[in-house]
């Protein structure tokens, strides 16, 4: 799956679960910061990464997930 | 310990920066936490640094900042802080039954945010949490052996916020955006 398929991929489900429109969803949004998204959200999004792409997110992996390119990024590096 | 809480997004170093003057000001009214002979530079133009657990690089005062839809809260300590609000919202069991064991929504939210008031007060962050629960656990007995004590901070309807430090007098003062 390319990078750019994970990233509409991902674009979506944040969208969806943050009940957002996903045209404001670029590389660089930080998911925080520019999304809105407390630390309950950040989990949930990326329990969602771990089931849509059967990957694991260790805890030490965690601290550089800041933007939603950062997650597309591990995504690209985990599959 | 002084707990700001109050209306506003994502937590800005602006909020931080006003909230810590008014900290300095309540201190020495309340003949409590520093003293503050006066409203120092540091204090008017505190530099913040996010590398690593949120800290002054320009004073000894600890802060740990939590915001969540909509509404935020500040604490402000002479000593290690933790602290974190949550709105509460239908969650996803089976997603998070993984890292937490609950018996309710309301369980859930009285220990994830006692989770995370550890996390930020360890600087540990959110990867505290993934860590496995028989880690948080572990990590939680440890720091309440230190004296670190939780405690549930009543400031918005509809929202669970815990704030763990090892001091117990806690003064709740609502922030006014200006």
């Amino acid at each position: 799956m390319s990078k750019t398929a994970i990233f509409e991929k991902l674009k979506g489900m944040i969208a969806e679960q943050l009940a957002i429109d996903p045209t404001t969803v670029t590389e660089d949004t930080e998911i925080i910061k520019g999304l809105g998204a407390d630390s309950l959200d950040l989990v949930e999004m990326l329990m969602n990464v771990e089931e849509e792409w059967s990957i694991v997110v260790d805890d030490c992996d965690v601290a550089g997930l800041v933007t939603v390119g950062d997650v597309a990024n591990f995504v690209a590096s985990r599959i | 310990m002084i707990i700001f809480f109050g209306k506003g997004k994502y937590e800005s170093d602006v909020q931080v920066q006003k909230c810590l003057a008014k900290y300095a000001n309540l201190t020495n009214d309340l003949n409590c936490g520093s003293h503050f002979e006066s409203i120092t530079e540091e204090i008017e133009n505190p530099i913040i640094c996010r590398n690593g657990k949120p800290h002054f690089e320009n004073s000894n005062v600890k802060f740990s900042v939590s915001h969540s839809h909509g509404f935020f809260v500040i604490a402000f300590s002479d000593s290690e802080v933790g602290i974190d609000l949550e709105f509460v919202r239908k969650i996803d069991n089976r997603k998070f039954s993984r890292l937490i064991d609950f018996e309710s929504d309301e369980d859930f939210f009285k220990k994830w945010t006692a989770y995370e008031a550890l996390a930020k007060y360890t600087g540990k962050g959110i990867s505290f949490i993934f860590g496995g629960i028989e880690q948080i656990e572990k990590e939680k007995a440890e720091l309440m052996n230190e004296g670190v004590i939780l405690t549930q901070i009543p400031v918005f309807k509809g929202y669970v916020c815990t704030a763990a430090s090892k001091q117990q007098e806690i003064i709740l003062v609502k922030y006014d955006n200006e």
